[in-house]
């Protein structure tokens, strides 16, 4: 609202006058958030800090000490260390399967005719929205041991015995995949509708063909889509739950999954809460080293 | 003009490949709704309604329904007040540390609901809170504060000012202004936000996991453990019902959006 | 009687200054543009009648009334903006009736004046449609019939016209006119478009960087501009550098270099010496071939050149002309029943008197 001041000559009611103070205004609008955030963010994570340096005491109490026993235990454990690196390496696995798999739709929604691609971006966003437990659960159906794949692969001949799909690290990096597809879609297909294709066939016009003008133009130009995209992707992944639980076997654990336990079977608060803060340093860290080669500006104007 | 890159067929087969990849999972689950049997087998031996019924006649699985609906409800009504408040700070004033607002505001987009869970489990613990549907409220609306500030503040953005100054210049004051004007104009973005709210909502378990109770068990609750413990047809019958309604509300949303 | 009077009305934002010092007294009735580049000040003028804005210094006053704490809804002027802004969810006469509805007016009454105005703007017929199934012009005319409709003490456009493609401007533009008398209301119209100000107003406002440069009826203000800026910013024109070699009577001379003299008019404040630079309209030069016009030579304001470049447009023809001392000319020749001129031809350059006008280089006045 344009700025103004109280309104002597208005004497019209209360209302006329607060809703034209600037302040109180800005107060209104953002007091509920800042009290959401203050008090159920930010709170309850110093509260897992402050958690994360107690013990567990005796049937699943909590005492009270300042201990860093937690992350000493968590850093000294190989099969922790372990999760920790296989959280990392799903990640990774994940964003560059999504990359590899979305790059070649994105480029063909963005450089379609405009009618098709409308309905091509609203089927791509379905997805999205349905329920991931149900896309889990039907990786189940598909990949298990008596799921459509090996049931139609050995009704064929092609196989003897069933592959083993379900609760592999392969099925876990599939669902993720599947999840997070269109968190790498969309980034890259702005990035490259902005793109303009002059400069594309100005290359080819200087003599590039056309992998060639791909290489040196589209591909450099459709970075800034590709680095969003990315470190949305890891993130996400990183602290995911729900896929590493339906699909992944006993060896494809991840942090989410050793803070769920200590939390809800073991009834150690403390250790996972040190869990927890590991993850979020993790993420962090993260960020700022992706900020640093990369830019976090950049993206945040996307 | 734009064109594409040589090789469009294999640009458009793998186009096709993709789709089918993101579509099969959804597609296959409501046709294993049908299965007429007891246990999960391909392929499909026939055709039948009967878990269909079972699912309309089994009481604990409504009650999860209802629950998820009503939390649903409720957390987008409130992250819709506080997002579309939130909404005008941010795309209209200037104000120190708009940045890291601005941050925080998405934290809980990216932050591991897992994390989020046992943070605001620690909370309602250390505070004697009881856990139940009070907290799942307060948990999803923040989980969703996020989508309905993307949806809206987008729209307020390209939101004509003018049409306010208008208003007040043909002597409308503030508040009328905004009565009249603004918020009939934004409204449409508004439900599309809450509308996405809801879905967030419907599907959320990583958090909700630590959070509900017995008598607040949410429909994604009820699915994980029967994947975990049995995997019978009735939970196809679960997965289409979700996915049915996960998809007709953004669509609706989709709807409102465009309506302008 | 005033109807609007702006007091050394001063507007900053932070360090920038936009408006300076700015004092206007408008009579009832009077139609002012206020013209100028952009960013020069005229819309946040504008606003500040309006009561979007408020000003750091000085005092405004609707019909005597000072009005600085007034805020824009209860300022009783009709504005009119740039990109029409209809309410998009309301009908065309939900939007007309609007002001009236928060002035209590009655039902019946409401209903009376909207259609009322809808034969004024001659759009009737229309009052059920959506904003978004009108075209540009008929959105501006019901955004105009929605002004008015309130009967305000003033009527404010801000460059009402500019969205528009130019043959709808130009008709619009004499709609306007005959609108604005028919009611006889006092207006206040900014833009940047100097036909559009030198057609309607009753008096033109030149500003720029914030500043009045020139107050004055479109004849004086195209006329006798009394500034470099402002003979520059209107009309088309050429320029030439000089220095003043003698003044006799009312006429001065003006040593164009090269051997070269011109003969202006005007006599201010000027020195034999002082260095100055002659305007000349283009549309004000007659040019002929040179071969055809032995008489004229040696005659003061007859220039010789050559052309060098020919725009044909019509109704007018475009000679960019390059004299003697290699100053360029552009020339604006009404056609008539003449052929052109070619490119390369010799010509002469006759020009009058009282069409040159000569600023002296260190103030930018005029002489």
């Amino acid at each position: 609202m344009a700025p103004s001041r109280g309104t002597p000559h208005a004497m019209g009611g209360v209302i006329e006058r607060i809703s034209s103070n600037p302040r109180f205004v800005l107060g209104l609008q953002l007091g509920p958030l800042l009290f959401w955030i203050v008090f159920f963010l930010f709170i309850p994570l110093l509260l897992i800090v402050f958690y994360s340096f107690c013990l567990r005491g005796l049937g699943g109490t909590i005492e009270y000490t300042f201990s860093l026993k937690n992350y000493i235990h968590f850093f000294t454990t190989p099969i922790y260390r372990k999760i920790l690196v296989k959280s990392i390496v799903i990640a990774i696995e994940v964003t560059l399967g999504t990359l590899l798999v979305a790059y070649i739709p994105a480029y063909f929604i963005a450089t379609t005719k405009t009618k098709n691609r409308l309905l091509l971006l609203i089927l791509m966003i379905v997805p999205f929205w349905t329920s991931l437990l149900i896309r889990n659960y039907s990786w189940i159906l598909i990949l298990g041991r008596e799921g459509i794949i090996n049931v139609y692969l050995m009704k064929w001949g092609i196989i003897s015995q069933p592959l083993e799909l379900l609760y592999t690290e392969f099925a876990v990096v599939l669902g993720l995949v599947h999840w997070v597809l269109p968190f790498m879609v969309f980034p890259l297909f702005s990035t490259i509708d902005n793109i303009d294709f002059n400069l594309v066939d100005a290359a080819k016009n200087l003599g590039a063909n056309d992998l060639q003008a791909f290489w040196r133009v589209t591909l450099p130009l459709s970075m800034p889509g590709i680095a969003a995209g990315c470190l949305l992707v890891f993130i996400l992944t990183v602290g995911s739950f729900v896929t590493p639980s339906l699909l992944g076997g006993p060896e494809d654990l991840m942090i989410t999954m050793v803070i769920t336990q200590r939390f809800l079977t073991l009834f150690d608060w403390p250790f996972g809460s040190a869990a927890s803060i590991i993850y979020l340093m993790l993420m962090i860290l993260f960020i700022l080293v992706y900020d640093r080669f990369i830019g976090l500006k950049r993206i945040l104007k996307m | 003009m734009k064109r594409i890159f040589s090789g469009a067929r294999f640009l458009k087969g793998f186009t096709i490949a993709f789709y089918m990849f993101i579509f099969a999972p959804i597609l296959i689950v409501i046709l294993m709704s049908f299965h007429p049997r007891d246990i999960v087998s391909f392929p499909l031996p026939g055709f039948s309604v009967k878990w269909w019924i079972r699912f309309f006649g089994n009481y604990n699985l409504l009650t999860s329904l209802r629950i998820s609906l009503t939390l649903g409800a409720a957390a987008a009504l409130v992250a819709g007040l506080i997002g579309t408040l939130a909404s005008f700070a941010i795309v209209r004033s200037e104000f120190r540390r708009k940045d890291l607002l601005n941050a925080l505001t998405f934290a809980p987009m990216v932050i591991s609901g897992v994390v989020f869970g046992v943070a605001l489990l620690s909370l309602f613990d250390s505070i004697r809170f009881p856990r139940g549907f009070i907290g799942l409220v307060i948990a999803h609306s923040l989980l969703c504060i996020p989508y309905v500030i993307v949806v809206v503040s987008a729209r307020l953005a390209d939101f004509d000012r003018s049409i306010e100054e208008a208003a007040m210049n043909l002597g409308a004051n503030n508040f009328q202004t905004f009565k009249s004007i603004t918020l009939p104009v934004l409204l449409p973005a508004i439900i599309a936000g809450m509308l996405l709210a809801f879905t967030i909502s419907f599907d959320e378990y990583p958090a909700t996991q630590f959070l509900a109770t017995a008598t607040t068990a949410t429909i994604p609750v009820r699915i994980f453990s029967m994947i975990k413990t049995e995997l019978n047809p009735q939970i196809n019958v679960l997965a289409a019902v979700m996915v049915v309604i996960t998809i007709c509300i953004p669509m609706l949303a989709q709807y409102f959006l465009r309506r302008k | 009687m005033i109807d609007l009077e702006l007091k050394n009305v001063t507007k900053r934002f932070g360090a920038f200054t936009a408006v300076k010092d700015f004092s206007i007294a408008v009579e009832a009735g009077e139609f002012v543009s206020f013209l100028g580049p952009s960013g020069c000040g005229k819309t946040t003028t504008l606003r500040m009648i309006a009561g979007f804005l408020e000003p750091t210094e000085g005092e405004i006053f609707i019909q005597g009334q000072k009005v600085n704490d007034l805020p824009p809804y209860h300022r009783d002027s009709g504005m009119v903006f740039q990109n029409y802004a209809l309410f998009p969810h309301m009908t065309v006469f939900d939007n007309i009736a609007f002001g009236l509805r928060y002035r209590k007016v009655p039902k019946n009454e409401i209903k009376d004046r909207v259609m009322q105005m809808l034969q004024l703007v001659q759009l009737p017929g229309l009052e059920g449609r959506r904003p978004a199934q009108l075209s540009g012009g008929q959105q501006q005319r019901i955004a105009l019939a929605r002004a008015l409709v309130i009967k305000p003490k003033l009527l404010l456009f801000d460059e009402p016209l500019s969205n528009l493609d130019a043959k709808l401007r130009e008709q619009l533009r004499v709609e306007l006119r005959q609108i604005q008398q028919e009611v006889g209301i006092t207006s206040i119209f900014v833009t940047h478009d100097q036909e559009e100000a030198l057609s309607l107003s009753d008096r033109i406002v030149v500003m720029n960087a914030g500043e009045m440069i020139q107050s004055g009826t479109p004849y004086e203000i195209y006329e006798k501009p009394q500034s470099l800026f402002v003979g520059e910013f209107i009309g088309q024109s050429s320029f030439i550098d000089g220095r003043v070699a003698a003044v006799q009577g009312t006429e001065t001379l003006v040593e164009l270099g090269n051997g070269l003299t011109m003969g202006v008019s005007g006599v201010g404040a000027i020195a034999k010496g002082d260095k100055v630079k002659i305007l000349i309209r283009a549309e004000r030069i007659s040019v002929m071939q040179d071969s055809a016009q032995k008489h004229l030579e040696g005659r003061l304001n007859v220039l010789k050149g050559v052309i060098t470049d020919v725009s044909y447009l019509g109704s007018n023809i475009y000679y960019y002309v390059r004299i003697e001392n290699n100053a360029q000319f552009l020339v604006i020749d009404q056609m008539g029943e003449k052929s052109p001129l070619k490119k390369n031809d010799a010509v002469c350059l006759e020009i009058g008197f009282k069409s040159c006008l000569c600023f002296t280089s260190k103030t930018k006045g005029r002489v």
